[in-house]
């Protein structure tokens, strides 16, 4: 018998930053923590099947011009704020220059409406393993920024999942931002596949995220991001050690990167696909990267 | 008609006409059933959670805690329904459909998952959604049947007795030639063929996803004094059902047997529709009679709508079918026989299971010549929610065995599977499967050819192979492939369904909003996204000569409209549309015959050839202000509106023996011949369609628009079949009924279909229209599968052609190339 869920839903709607993190604070102490609604893609999806997991909710729609839009800072990284939607930064042309996989992403996610409503760290904050943008995200190396009425830290996007949808971030803390550095490569070393159940409004049954950067003509440093193959989107480091050094794709190459793989992913059967698939398809996905970010 | 194949520029018949119900549903302005202004209670439906056993208890439990008092609630179970019928004598609780199985709510045996049990009902929807949780239904479990395939034991025989026959629903076999014979005649048939191939292929349950879920509205009249009384109702009363729906005649019959009324204390009442596909042919019976017996308890309106989850969770969904075919050829590859067993998965009651198998025997060997044949049919029991109508109603599933199986038989023979196909195509004079001598002037290898040419078949199949071979070499994970898929599907009830229908049309002559005369055209056939009002329209305006917006389309209510059968089976246009035609000529001649109409009110131009789709029966063509004229007076006159009426009349021809099933099945078929192009990504086994060909001989267009968008519509929901829907089922449950997981096709995943019409005039339809709704559901899934196939260089046989299946049968092949 699936759960009564019945108690009214609660919002508060702060109009400042410092309310936010107030009302925030005082929900943690009273052990009633609220839920962040940004652009609700997500939560709404969980309201109407019945399930939501809490039901006070702090609605961010108020902060728009707080945690809003992006900027671009000298160093030549990109500052995503908190309330940026996916058709925000689709409308900057000079993210689709430098980071191709996060728009990709992007222009991915759900449809056209869902897009012109989602953000990227709510996309951060839902942990599902099966994210568009979250991946490519940790790819790039994001990191998060945490602000809380104590202050600001920051957590890269690599340590923020602590299990199966649960992160890092405490009862008292809200994302303020992303950052995503400024890329060391050519974008030619970023590689970006979903592999969803259909072309839009689809749901990621495999994916792959990566940055391959080469140097002469072996791999020497790698980002091998995991979509839909474990409890949270996840690198593979077993896969990216065997990466490193590798020059060619001969046969037996190939069987071990399998092997790495399979020490690190060990994906599932489920309503989308099967274990069997996820797994032989994100290995494809990996050789197809490899051949692809290969400088000519 | 004075040519059978050319309308004059005065026509709307086989012009685009826009249709009249467009804005209101783009703007939104229309009303779909929970879109009406209510006033009264919300119904919900309390279901089964395992797939087998018996009702030993329900309980209430306590519900203080999360808002629902259970005194606020009322609660229909199967006990507030007689055993015994007055007006019959049968289990009023049983559905009244081809046999009485399926109860309106469990008594105490269930064969399914989401079986329902009790009805509740409450001014407050969501106390609703929490009370139905707080149902408990306390059930002996019994030993569920899950694979329709295989024979019951003893223990799951659940319908006829332990035996060869247990859980068969019903068995057809089509025969002809030496099967008719003998056995071993049909045998040697086999045993002196040059080439013998034998292959299994499957099909999957589709779910119809309409794009409104079901839903109806009930509600009791009773006398005024009857109004307090504590027995209710005492006088007759009178059980009116507003909702989604294909056939309200259908849920008339339900409806009168369930509360054992008269004819006239039931009135059914077709809401705005938001598509049905079969979804709503049978199932609404269901949602009307439990709507009904919370009204009839409460002394309330209620209305009960189904959710995304629940209307696929609970309703009926397309037959899975199981089909093994032996095909005998000689050396240059003509079909001498063909021996195929085809199983259905008729879920766990019959509902309409016996039909949906004959439209799958009669259509399983297509537009084949073929002397010798052997078609064994059966449809049988398990225990999920009943499979039901879809578009196609059994014929997609043969039609992809057979289609597929062609195929592989080029293969084996050496020919390309076109040049196969052209060498076993009938033609004029030669007889079907089922014994059908095909007298109308078919040109299958001409409408053939005319479909490869506009998909650049040859080009293709040529360029492919260059592709494939190169690209093997070079590490290019893409394939490419071209499939064809040649068929044709029936319009109508098969054999003497029409006779047994014997629908019935009127026209009445109406008084338009500016004053002037018109006419009402009023059908039980219901508008559900198809057209059918526009057609109606158009046939009307042309068979009377009167503008388009003097024709009105009177709204599906059983008070006001006669039966003229259910909308279903390709009928609608064909056969209905062929009695509006019929019944505008009565009218007219009733008009003569009261004086309304007269010699001096004729055109002066006699060659005018606007007007009559029937070319002998009303030769006379009026002018158009004194017949509207003629109308008004007619629509006013004092013992009501002037009438014209038809009904139904059988084709001259043969007849079908539904016992030798043999014979006259359908009075003309429409031809098709289906062309997909795709590439396979060999690194995610993922599909693209890259082009694909809908060609097909259907009469006459009645409405270009409307016609190319039908079959755009058919082929689209054909290709999800082929390449993504599954539903998921683990012990009898559904697991994804949603549209997350339950993956239908969006336009990212379609190409644009193309769509060509040949038109060879049928008689007996609307200026020679034949019907086109289930047609092209049959061919895309075929000509995709042959595709993939051909990509691939690996017989794929089962569907869907998902990610998952190809990867499987590519690690599969790569592994038996090792060993």
């Amino acid at each position: 018998m699936s759960s009564i869920a019945h108690s009214a839903v609660r919002v508060s709607r702060p109009t400042s930053l410092a309310e936010a993190l107030d009302q925030l604070a005082d929900a943690a102490v009273r052990d009633a923590p609220l839920r962040p609604l940004a652009g609700g893609t997500d939560i709404m999806v969980e309201a109407n099947h019945g399930g939501l997991r809490q039901r006070d909710f702090l609605d961010l729609s108020g902060l728009k011009a707080a945690l809003g839009g992006f900027t671009w800072a000298h160093d030549g990284s990109l500052r995503i704020g908190a309330m940026c939607t996916y058709a925000t930064l689709l409308a900057d042309a000079r993210s689709h220059a430098e980071l191709p996989i996060l728009m990709q992403a992007a222009g991915l996610v759900g449809a056209t409406q869902i897009q012109a409503r989602g953000t990227f760290a709510g996309n951060v904050e839902n942990g599902s393993p099966a994210a568009d943008a979250a991946p490519a995200l940790l790819a790039l190396d994001a990191v998060v920024h945490l602000q809380s009425s104590r202050g600001e830290r920051t957590v890269p996007l690599e340590a923020y999942y602590t299990g199966y949808r649960s992160t890092a971030r405490r009862a008292d803390e809200l994302i303020s931002a992303l950052t995503v550095p400024k890329q060391p490569g050519p974008t030619r070393e970023q590689f970006f596949r979903k592999v969803g159940t259909r072309a839009f409004q689809a749901i990621t049954k495999v994916g792959l995220s990566a940055r391959i950067t080469w140097l002469d003509d072996a791999i020497a440093d790698t980002r091998i991001v995991a979509t839909s193959m474990a409890a949270t989107i996840c690198r593979a480091r077993h896969l990216e050690n065997a990466l490193r050094g590798l020059t060619t794709l001969d046969q037996a190459t190939v069987a071990g990167l399998r092997r790495a793989q399979d020490a690190d992913l060990r994906p599932l059967d489920d309503v989308r696909s099967t274990a069997a698939y996820r797994a032989e398809v994100f290995h494809r996905l990996v050789c197809q990267a490899i051949r692809e970010t290969r400088p000519s | 008609m004075p040519d059978g194949n050319k309308l004059s520029s005065d026509h709307r018949v086989g012009r685009s006409i826009p249709r009249p119900d467009a804005k209101d549903k783009v703007t939104g302005a229309l009303h779909y059933v929970d879109d009406l202004p209510f006033d009264g209670l919300y119904g919900a439906t309390v279901r089964t959670q395992t797939a087998r056993g018996r009702i030993t208890g329900l309980r209430f439990r306590d519900g203080s805690e999360h808002g629902v008092d259970w005194r606020e609630i009322a609660v229909v179970t199967a006990k507030d329904i007689p055993r015994i019928s007055k007006l019959d004598g049968l289990d009023p609780n049983l559905v009244s459909l081809l046999i009485r199985d399926q109860p309106f709510l469990v008594r105490d045996e269930f064969r399914h998952v989401g079986e329902p049990v009790a009805l509740l009902a409450h001014p407050d929807p969501e106390v609703l959604r929490r009370a139905v949780q707080l149902v408990e239904i306390r059930t002996e479990a019994a030993t569920a049947q899950h694979d329709y395939r295989v024979p019951p034991t003893p223990d799951q025989v659940q319908h006829g007795e332990d035996g060869p026959d247990a859980n068969v629903f019903k068995r057809i076999l089509v025969s002809k030639g030496a099967a008719d014979e003998s056995a071993a005649a049909f045998r040697e048939v086999f045993d002196n063929a040059a080439h013998v191939v034998a292959a299994v292929y499957e099909t999957q349950a589709q779910e119809q996803c309409y794009i409104e879920p079901n839903g109806m509205i009930a509600r009791v009249e009773v006398a005024p004094e009857d109004a307090e009384g504590a027995v209710w109702p005492r006088k007759p009363w009178k059980l009116i059902v507003e909702g989604s729906m294909q056939c309200p005649y259908y849920v008339h019959s339900a409806m009168t047997s369930l509360f054992q009324l008269p004819d006239k204390a039931v009135q059914i009442i077709q809401a705005a529709t938001g598509g049905g596909f079969g979804g709503k042919e049978e199932f609404p019976s269901i949602i009307a009679g439990h709507a009904g017996l919370l009204a009839l308890k409460t002394r309330r309106p209620v209305k009960l709508i189904y959710d995304r989850v629940e209307d696929m969770a609970a309703s009926t969904k397309r037959h899975p079918s199981h089909t093994r075919v032996r095909a005998a050829l000689d050396a240059d590859g003509h079909l001498l026989a063909i021996d195929m067993d085809v199983t259905m998965d008729g879920g766990a009651y019959l509902t309409l299971s016996p039909v949906v198998l004959s439209r799958g025997a009669i259509h399983a060997i297509g537009p084949y010549r073929v002397d010798h044949v052997r078609v064994h049919n059966r449809v049988t029991l398990s225990n999920t929610p009943p499979h039901g109508a879809f578009r196609g109603f059994g014929a997609p599933q043969t039609v992809f065995a057979f289609e597929r199986h062609l195929d592989r038989c080029a293969r084996a023979v050496g020919l390309d599977p076109v040049e196969l196909r052209r060498r076993n195509l009938i033609v004029r004079g030669d007889t079907l499967a089922i014994s059908q001598r095909i007298d109308e002037p078919i040109e299958l290898h001409k409408w053939m050819d005319e479909a490869l040419t506009a998909a650049r078949y040859e080009q293709r199949r040529q360029a492919h192979a260059l592709f494939n071979t190169e690209a093997e070499i070079s590490g290019n994970p893409l394939r490419r492939g071209v499939g064809v898929a040649t068929f044709m599907h029936g319009a109508g009830f098969t054999g003497a369904g029409e006779d047994r229908l014997a629908s019935e049309v009127m026209l009445r002559a109406r008084v338009c909003a500016n004053g002037e005369g018109g006419v009402e055209v009023c059908t039980a056939n219901t508008e559900i996204g198809q057209g059918a009002i526009t057609v109606f329209t158009q046939i009307a305006a042309d068979a009377l000569g009167l503008p388009l917006d003097a024709i009105s389309i009177a709204r599906p209510d059983t008070d006001q409209v006669p039966n003229s059968g259910p909308t279903v089976a390709s009928r609608t246009s064909m056969v209905v549309g062929h009695l509006v035609a019929r019944a505008s000529d009565d009218l007219v001649r009733n008009l003569e015959v009261s004086g309304a109409l007269s010699d001096d009110d004729l055109r002066s131009d006699p060659d005018d050839d606007r007007a009559s789709a029937l070319s002998d029966a009303h030769g006379r063509k009026y002018r158009t202000d004194r017949l509207r004229r003629a109308l008004c007076t007619a629509a006013t006159q004092e013992s009501g509106p002037l009438e014209g009426w038809a009904t139904y009349e059988r084709p001259p021809g043969g007849q079908w023996d539904d016992v030798a099933y043999k014979g006259i099945a359908y009075g003309t078929f429409a031809w098709a011949t289906y062309v997909a192009d795709v590439e396979v990504d060999l690194t995610t086994f993922q599909t693209r369609i890259v082009d694909f060909v809908a060609s097909q001989e259907i009469g006459r267009v009645l409405n270009p628009m409307l016609a190319e968008g039908q079959i755009q519509g058919g082929v689209v929901q054909a290709m999800g079949w082929a390449l993504l829907e599954e539903q998921i089922y683990v012990d009898g449950q559904m697991r994804n009924p949603n549209m997350t997981n339950y993956v239908v096709p969006t336009f990212a995943d379609v190409p644009d279909v193309r769509v060509l019409f040949q038109e060879s005039p049928y008689a007996y339809g609307p200026w020679g229209a034949k019907g086109i709704g289930e047609l092209p559901m049959d061919g895309p899934a075929p000509a995709i599968l042959n595709a993939i196939s051909s990509a691939l260089g690996i017989d794929i046989d089962a569907l869907p052609a998902s990610p998952e299946r190809l990867m499987r049968a590519v690690l599969n092949a790569q592994a038996q190339e090792i060993r």
